[in-house]
């Protein structure tokens, strides 16, 4: 079985573990996070290459049904139909890793504490994997903070609690509490902030050192953007299930978020 | 004492005015947090609108009519059937059997069954359904139980054949054991001397529950009934947020889930509000049609 202390670097190899572990144990040895805002996917797809949302004369268009991202979904469901990797949403999947019930948790950093603080076992993280040699890509999210007050008293109040919550000792306080990276430069390699922190925890460290990988979240834009993202969710849990062949369903849920986002430009 | 004449009158005027003061805080309480907010749903099912924008387009019935073209749609109105059906049978049929069957038992374990079947109802929703997550797992309680008779690996909550029951059953454990106690106060309310009177007369077993028991409880049971008819979908609300989010695929949704889907993760306040109102005239049918069997039967002597 794998060392934990040199962790494999593709997906092929993190399968041979999950192999392992259901030869030895009798258990699914990974989990691969599924959540409706599709982030696992995004990543694991375009980390093979493929995109989920492209630009056909200024129009956008749904990308995520190309024969490079049916690979790399067949690929989650084959190791799903084979008990491998449990097929159970987010929160059942981190209750099952922390009851120690799967050996492996493919996880956004943002889950950081939350596992660290309540593993009742030595927690030991990896950089994302890659398949094969392609170049891997990690999908980079948060949240906005919006002001859409008019009077310009309360925008400026608004402000000032915009920039309070980007300051570098807010941002220090939430990289801590959570596992997000901080976004903005300064703060992770200032001892005044979170160097030490970084330093002394591996999996924090392995997060800032994947920064260089990252790409922006794709939304998918217009008034149906949201319901856009559904139907792809959706359609990764029928593969996912086994309930519906990868390239056919991929490209129906194409089909239809193409209708959600017609007409809306992209640059 | 002498009391002015106005003062008198003053009085009368109070006295006739008392009873609606007393009724105001809670019909206040109705009109702003129920009608009030009906009635801004009703307005907002016309329009089309993202729940933040400054700007409503005027659609008119057009949220409507798309509702009626939409497939999905009617397969989550079907699914809401489901649920309702699931309620029926366990937050309806079962308490008042069971309570039935708890009364006949006696003796000194009667106040532990009755506590036994009631303790689910004290556990708070969010609690219960992360219990029934742990149940449900693929490597869970469930399927360890199960694989003892053959059974093995079926994924409750993330299979389309099985989420909409896992998520019912919960519904139903959380809630049984309140209607359970409804059914057995109105057993326990059946007059004695009504009973004493029907088996001096003969009537025993089939007889006596069929023409006496039933016929007397006929208030109790069509209340729990409305309650459970109208209280199915919000009863499986929680579990589904925490456990399937309406997944997979829709397969575990239901009329109100989706209406929360649409207004607060994809803010279609339009669609949403035009679901509501689908939902409010099935409900309020369901439940006006209750009360004129209730109003009839309110009478024990016909």
């Amino acid at each position: 079985m794998a060392d934990p202390n040199s962790p494999p670097g593709t997906w092929e190899e993190w399968r041979e573990v999950a192999q392992a572990v259901r030869d030895k144990m009798g258990k699914p040895g990974v989990y691969v996070r599924l959540v409706n805002d599709n982030w696992d996917f995004e990543t694991m797809i375009e980390s093979n290459g493929a995109q989920m949302l492209g630009c056909q004369d200024g129009n956008a268009v749904a990308t995520f049904d190309s024969p490079e991202a049916a690979e790399a979904i067949e690929f989650w469901a084959g190791m799903i139909e084979e008990d491998l990797c449990l097929n159970v949403l987010d929160v059942a999947g981190q209750e099952a890793f922390l009851s120690e019930e799967v050996a492996v948790f493919f996880h956004s950093i943002s889950g950081r504490e939350t596992l660290q603080s309540q593993a009742g076992f030595n927690l030991k993280a990896a950089p994302y994997p890659s398949f094969g040699s392609k170049k891997r890509s990690i999908t980079a999210g948060g949240n906005n903070l919006v002001v859409f007050s008019q009077d310009s008293a309360k925008r400026e109040a608004a402000w000032k609690f915009v920039e309070h919550m980007l300051s570098p000792e807010s941002l220090t306080t939430w990289t801590k509490g959570t596992g997000y990276v901080p976004p903005r430069n300064g703060v992770a390699d200032d001892p005044k902030y979170l160097a030490d922190f970084i330093r002394e925890n591996p999996a924090e460290a392995i997060a800032m050192e994947q920064l260089e990988l990252i790409k922006p979240w794709t939304s998918f834009p217009g008034p149906k953007g949201l319901q856009a993202s559904k139907v792809v969710f959706d359609a990764v849990q029928t593969v996912l299930g086994g309930e519906g062949q990868a390239q056919d369903t991929l490209s129906g849920a194409a089909e239809e978020v193409n209708r959600m986002i017609e007409g809306e430009g992209c640059t | 004492m002498h009391v002015g004449k106005g003062r008198n009158h003053r009085r009368r005027g109070f006295r006739q005015f008392r009873p609606y003061l007393y009724l105001l805080s809670a019909s206040l309480f109705l009109v702003v947090f129920i009608y009030w907010p009906v009635a801004q749903v009703a307005g907002l099912s016309l329009f089309q609108w993202n729940l933040i924008s400054p700007a409503r387009t005027f659609v008119g019935f057009g949220n409507f009519a798309s509702l009626l073209g939409d497939p999905g749609f009617f397969r989550v109105l079907l699914q809401s059937l489901w649920y309702v059906l699931i309620a029926l049978f366990g937050n309806f049929l079962v308490p008042l059997t069971l309570a039935l069957l708890t009364l006949r038992v006696g003796g000194r374990y009667t106040g532990a069954y009755q506590s036994l079947l009631f303790t689910p109802t004290v556990v708070a929703v969010s609690v219960g359904a992360l219990l029934w997550q742990w149940i449900y797992l693929p490597s869970g309680l469930l399927n360890s139980v199960l694989s003892l008779v053959g059974v093995s690996g079926i994924n409750w909550l993330n299979n389309p054949d099985t989420a909409l029951g896992a998520i019912g059953v919960i519904a139903i454990w959380n809630y049984m054991g309140f209607n359970y106690l409804i059914c057995l106060a109105g057993l326990i309310a059946v007059p004695r001397d009504y009973l004493e009177a029907a088996r001096v007369d003969g009537a025993v077993g089939w007889t006596l529950l069929r023409w006496v028991i039933v016929p007397l409880l006929m208030p109790t049971i069509l209340f729990v009934m409305l309650t459970a008819i109208l209280q199915a979908l919000p009863y499986a609300f929680v579990p589904i947020e925490i456990l399937t989010k309406g997944g997979p695929s829709d397969a575990s949704n239901n009329l109100l889930y989706k209406t929360y889907q649409d207004a607060f993760q994809f803010f279609q306040v339009g669609s949403a509000s035009a679901e509501a109102m689908v939902l409010l005239a099935l409900l309020g049918a369901a439940a006006v049609w209750q009360f004129r069997i209730l109003d009839r039967s309110l009478t024990y002597d016909r």
